[in-house]
């Protein structure tokens, strides 16, 4: 088990996925981290509505998804959004996927069923935007 | 005696080598990445149930049920459309209507799109229990996934035949897209990017199609999308 109470205040988290089992699972998973999940998206369209209304601290970005794919989101989203954390998240990463992550300086996170690595990256990705864009 | 090998021959034997390479590493790729969303999904499910309270349970059976039918589909498909027939459908073949059964199919997707209907109302078969079904779902399913509408089925009886074109527009296929639709494991680029699967429907509807006397062709439509023709025996 995680020890969320080591970091600070509660995070607000928007989860990006198209399956709704896993945002299901993150939903769940992420409540025992200090960490607040304010909405789900199924793809980098609604990702990109939602935080042009409520911007959350972090968000959880398939990179896999219909309509707009995590990759076609993230430029825009560091654009418009620069102190927005981000955290990859995908069941898979090749080469390709390890060389954009680190190109465009995103951590990135293979999916598990353990939340902990998540909620941890997500407060450090948070951290980092934060101090970035201060 | 052993005969040694020419340079051809070498060359040969090298060529081959880097194709089952090549094949091999698309396998791994997608099996892996199809079969690890809900392997990990149902793993972390299943740990949120120590402890759950009620209304948490309710909320993490239908979900536990779903990935693990979705682990059995991809793994009967896995089989299925490598040629193994271990998970063919048995029985003896009935009688089904492929018309109704498509759009029977197409209303539990819930698409806003509806099915447009053409030509013979009813089209009789001989097919396997579940074999039609898990055919046209697997065609109606990909033409949702990466076509879009609107989406035709146009249904013929000719003597002893039935055909069956199921057509959806969408983008102009590149060529590798038409000739290596039936390759397994190989995923069009825009499928890659937007949506899980293992690029197996279609493979595994054409060995559902020829089990039963049948065959599955697709023709890319002029100006973009695709008509995915089943040809199967008259019902007797």
């Amino acid at each position: 088990m995680s020890e969320g109470r080591r970091h600070g205040r509660d995070l607000r988290v928007l989860i990006a996925d198209d399956e709704p089992d896993v945002r299901l699972l993150l939903r769940l998973g992420l409540r025992h981290h200090q960490i607040e999940v304010i909405g789900e998206a199924a793809n980098g369209l609604e990702v990109i509505e939602f935080c042009s209304t409520d911007e959350p601290d972090a968000i959880v970005l398939d990179l896999l998804m219909p309509g707009m794919n995590g990759f076609e989101a993230i430029p825009q989203l560091k654009r418009d959004h620069p102190h927005v954390g981000i955290v990859a998240y995908t069941a898979v990463a090749g080469d390709f996927v390890r060389r954009e992550m680190a190109r465009l300086d995103i951590p990135l996170l293979l999916k598990s069923g353990d939340s902990t690595p998540l909620a941890d990256a997500l407060h450090a990705a948070a951290e980092q935007a934060r101090a970035s864009s201060a | 005696m052993v005969t040694p090998m020419t340079a051809e021959g070498e060359g040969e034997v090298t060529a081959a080598l880097a194709a089952l390479n090549v094949a091999r590493g698309r396998f791994i790729a997608v099996v892996g990445h199809e079969l690890r969303t809900p392997v990990t999904t149902l793993r972390g499910l299943a740990e949120q149930l120590e402890g759950a309270d009620a209304e948490t349970v309710r909320d993490l059976t239908p979900a536990l049920v779903r990935n693990a039918r979705r682990v059995e589909s991809l793994l009967d498909d896995l089989l299925l459309a490598t040629d193994i027939t271990t998970v063919l459908p048995v029985g003896e073949p009935e009688r089904i209507d492929l018309v109704s059964t498509a759009q029977a199919i197409w209303d539990a997707f819930e698409e806003d799109a509806e099915l447009v209907l053409s030509g013979t109302p009813e089209a009789d078969v001989d097919m396997r229990p579940g074999a039609a079904d898990t055919m046209l779902e697997r065609v109606l399913d990909n033409a949702r996934r990466y076509g879009r509408a609107p989406f035709r089925l146009h249904a013929d009886q000719a003597g002893d035949r039935v055909r069956l074109v199921i057509a959806s527009e969408g983008p102009e296929l590149v060529p590798d897209d038409v000739h290596l639709a039936f390759e397994l494991f190989y995923r069009g680029e825009a499928a890659v990017t937007s949506a899980p699967g293992f690029g197996l429907g279609l493979p595994v509807a054409r060995a559902l199609a020829r089990q039963d006397g049948g065959e599955l062709t697709i023709e890319p439509r002029e100006g973009g999308g695709l008509d995915v023709c089943i040809d199967l025996p008259a019902a007797t």
